[in-house]
């Protein structure tokens, strides 16, 4: 570039970046961003109202852009209302869920400390997945679910990808249970954009497709409210933003570890979707965003009363013989692959969860 | 070490590994579980009916070929009473659908069938290679597809015929869902994992029996059965959406071998996840661009293979930007200024009512069509819109052989100026 642009929102100072198609300055981009995070949440009518009580919410924090952005841009407009002399009518609930007995972390505790040092008017909890049945979270029929360690189903699980995808499952299903426990009156999940289309395409893959409204909508899930206030930023944003805030957020993310793994064998459907959305994030960054619009308009189906909950996800099980099965009509009926003992209805995504191969 | 048994009938020496479970079988129960299938898929599905005439949509292609191979077979072994005839569409694609057309021919007499040919010059008066010629290699996919659903109608009603059977197989399906939900194309996600289309405007069927059919396991069954088919696949590169849904779903299929099936089944659960507005009306709805282009895919088209260009990609995003940079223009104006009432239950915008798919004739050329003149004809009038010019050029001096030589000019490039 042989001229700098000057910025296109305030005119005044020098462009710093582009974000989609338009040169910001870093004031700007960093209003950008807060804004984005904001309108969402007001969409999501989850604040309290000034007479009304003042909400309790819940933040899953992995340590990743996007949920660090997320509690940064939130302590900030809480931080404005408490120097304003008013409330914001929300509190937030810090969450780290410990996942390091079946995914190898570097060492969570200096980022934890640097978390709570620099928010340290918010309520910060720390569990392990290991936690899931003292909340609850139960995984029926499941090999080692009887009373054993959450790493030892993990473990007796055949594949790679159904490894990830059950921890996903139980990651979700333990903050789910933990908001409803500690009453929180809604869940801010810190999915992007780019997240949010990669785990469409992954459920997709999975043969969750079904169940995409109830993993991707704002909106009341598996009981509770759930919204995702980063739905319209790209990971690219966010990593740009924790580099320009002052000081910079980047001494709170964690690399994450799974980016490419070592052998083929430990590729998994979702790091598949992950490398994919890199590339496409990177060239066609509104394709990105296009799919997200698209999978939210896809309505959640109605559930019957007396519909069986998947005892591995918690999500209904819509029962009925599959043309892919390519069964002959009388002789549809599932067979428990695991040679476990059958323990209760399971979805379709989770019943190849179980596969052998 | 004991050679391996087939997992079927644990007597003989299992040979293959099936590529949509791993399975490991003989050739013998190999054959037979993957006959058995389909024979399961058409049964369940109640896809034919006694006496039924049945065309087979034939490219000289394995899934065609395989198609109609096992389609023969059961027809006997299982007495379904239909009367079986090929049909193929004849792009006009120099060393390609030329060489593919004899394999056709072939198969014809190898399973005494009779053989339809139809035509993109005769019923158009374009063939493809003449099409790419004057488009470009870019977008002319869309074209072809279009061409072919409606050569493929109008072939079954040469004939007489009320169903017509293409070999699209798993993979393809699986494709088909994942390009939708990256070009936002929510009407067709609706449509697209169906085995039978049928629209009550239309009097031809189209089903697809290879629906969940994995392509690897069609090779084998070609292979095994010693099929009699074409291997080449078309000279000219598919859009950059399916190529790159293509390579993802054969990076899937690498990790998790059941992800193809997978990805049918989700397909066939969102589709009922579209709101019925947007299904009906071939709109993506308010804020959701659909890509208009290639949608069809009957057998034969070219694969992947980083070939593309990514130029659609690239259109795309520019136009999702462009919508994107509109919408933040917009201010929505109130009535009067005023503030809208919190306590008032009535939402600030009343949804407006996406207009209801209605079908119809085309007013050119009287096939069905949801507007006044159908795709086909669109397409068709921009091509000659410039084919008149070369026409007057050759027709001067010489009237007797001013078609041939209207071809012979049409493969004329014109060099650009700087060029020259």
């Amino acid at each position: 570039m042989s001229q700098q642009a000057s910025c296109a929102r305030c005119q005044s100072s020098e462009a710093e970046l582009v974000v989609r198609a338009e040169h910001l300055c870093r004031e700007c981009f960093l209003k950008y961003v807060a804004t984005k995070v904001l309108k969402r949440l007001e969409m999501g009518k989850i604040r309290g109202g000034f007479k009304e009580l003042q909400k309790t919410l819940l933040l899953p924090v992995s340590f990743g852009v996007s949920s660090t952005t997320l509690i940064h841009v939130l302590d900030q407009q809480l931080r404005n209302r408490v120097q304003q002399g008013r409330h914001a009518g929300y509190n937030l609930h810090l969450l780290f869920i410990d996942q390091s007995t079946v995914i190898a972390h570097m060492d969570i505790g200096s980022y934890i400390d640097l978390l709570k040092q620099r928010y340290p008017s918010h309520c910060f909890t720390f569990i392990s997945l290991e936690d899931c049945s003292s909340y609850g979270v139960e995984f029926k029929g499941l090999l080692g679910s009887n009373g054993g360690r959450f790493q030892d189903i993990v473990s007796g699980m055949a594949s790679a990808t159904s490894r990830a995808d059950f921890v996903e499952i139980a990651r979700r299903r333990l903050v789910v249970a933990f908001a409803k426990k500690h009453a929180c009156d809604g869940i801010l999940f810190g999915d992007s954009t780019t997240r949010l289309a990669e785990r469409t395409l992954s459920e997709t893959a999975k043969g969750r497709g079904i169940a995409i409204p109830w993993l991707t909508a704002d909106g009341s899930s598996d009981g509770i409210n759930c919204i995702y206030p980063m739905r319209d930023l790209l990971r690219k944003e966010l990593t740009a933003y924790v580099g320009m805030t002052t000081p910079p957020l980047t001494s709170l993310i964690l690399e994450s570890s799974t980016r490419t793994p070592s052998s083929s064998k430990d590729t998994t459907v979702d790091g598949l979707m992950s490398q994919f959305f890199e590339s496409v994030e990177a060239n066609y960054p509104s394709i990105v965003a296009n799919v997200v619009r698209t999978s939210g308009r896809l309505v959640a189906p109605s559930v019957p009363e007396d519909a069986q909950l998947c005892s591995i996800c918690g999500q209904p099980v819509f029962i009925g013989s599959w043309g892919g099965d390519q069964q002959s009509v009388t002789s549809s009926q599932s067979i428990d692959s695991n040679g476990s003992q059958i323990g209760g209805a399971r979805c379709y995504g989770c019943a190849r969860i179980v596969l052998k191969r | 070490m004991a050679p391996t048994l087939c997992e079927l009938c644990k007597t003989t020496r299992a040979l293959i590994v099936r590529p949509k479970n791993h399975q490991k079988l003989c050739k013998s129960c190999f054959i037979s579980i993957f006959e058995t299938e389909i024979h399961n898929t058409i049964t369940s599905n109640s896809l034919f009916f006694p006496g039924e005439r049945v065309a087979i949509g034939a490219s000289g292609g394995k899934d065609s070929t395989v198609l109609a191979s096992v389609l023969k077979t059961l027809n006997e072994r299982h007495h379904y009473g239909l009367n079986l005839i090929l049909l193929s569409i004849d792009e006009g694609i120099k060393g390609y659908r030329d060489d593919s057309l004899k394999t056709v021919k072939r198969n014809a007499k190898q399973y005494d069938m009779p053989l339809e040919i139809v035509g993109y010059d005769e019923l158009y008066g374009w063939t493809m290679d003449q099409v790419v010629e004057q488009i470009g290699k870019k977008g002319n996919c869309t074209y072809c597809g279009v061409f072919r659903r409606q050569a493929l109608d109008r072939g079954a009603a040469r004939l007489d015929i009320k169903h017509v059977v293409t070999g699209h197989n798993a993979d393809d399906t699986a494709e088909t869902v994942m390009m939708n939900l990256l070009r936002g194309d929510l009407p067709r996600l609706a449509r697209a994992t169906s085995i039978v289309t049928a629209s009550a405007a239309s009097d031809i069927k189209r089903s697809k029996p290879l629906k969940y059919a994995y392509e690897k396991e069609i090779v084998y069954y070609a292979l095994h059965k010693g099929l009699d088919y074409f291997t080449t696949e078309c000279i000219y590169s598919p859009e950059a959406f399916r190529g790159s849904a293509r390579t993802l779903i054969k990076n899937l299929e690498k990790v998790r071998p059941s992800a193809i099936l997978d990805v049918v089944k989700s397909g066939e659960d969102m589709a009922r996840l579209v709101p019925d507005e947007v299904s009906a009306a071939g709109q993506g709805g308010k804020d959701v661009l659909v890509v208009e282009g290639e949608a069809y895919r009957a057998g034969g088209c070219g694969s992947a293979n980083g070939r593309s260009s990514g130029g659609e990609m690239a259109d795309t995003e520019r136009q999702l930007l462009e919508s994107e940079k509109a919408q933040g223009n917009e201010t929505e104006i109130s009535h009067l200024g005023q503030k809208h009432d919190r306590n008032c239950k009535i939402p600030n915008r009343t949804l407006r009512k996406l207009p209801k798919q209605q079908m119809g004739k085309c007013v050119r050329c009287g096939y069905l069509s949801s507007q006044d003149i159908c795709k086909a004809c669109m397409l068709l009038e921009g091509l000659n819109k410039n084919r008149p010019k070369t026409q007057i050029q050759v027709s001067v001096d010489e009237e007797d052989n001013s078609s041939r030589l209207t071809r012979r000019m049409e493969s004329l490039k014109i060099i650009p100026a700087e060029q020259m």
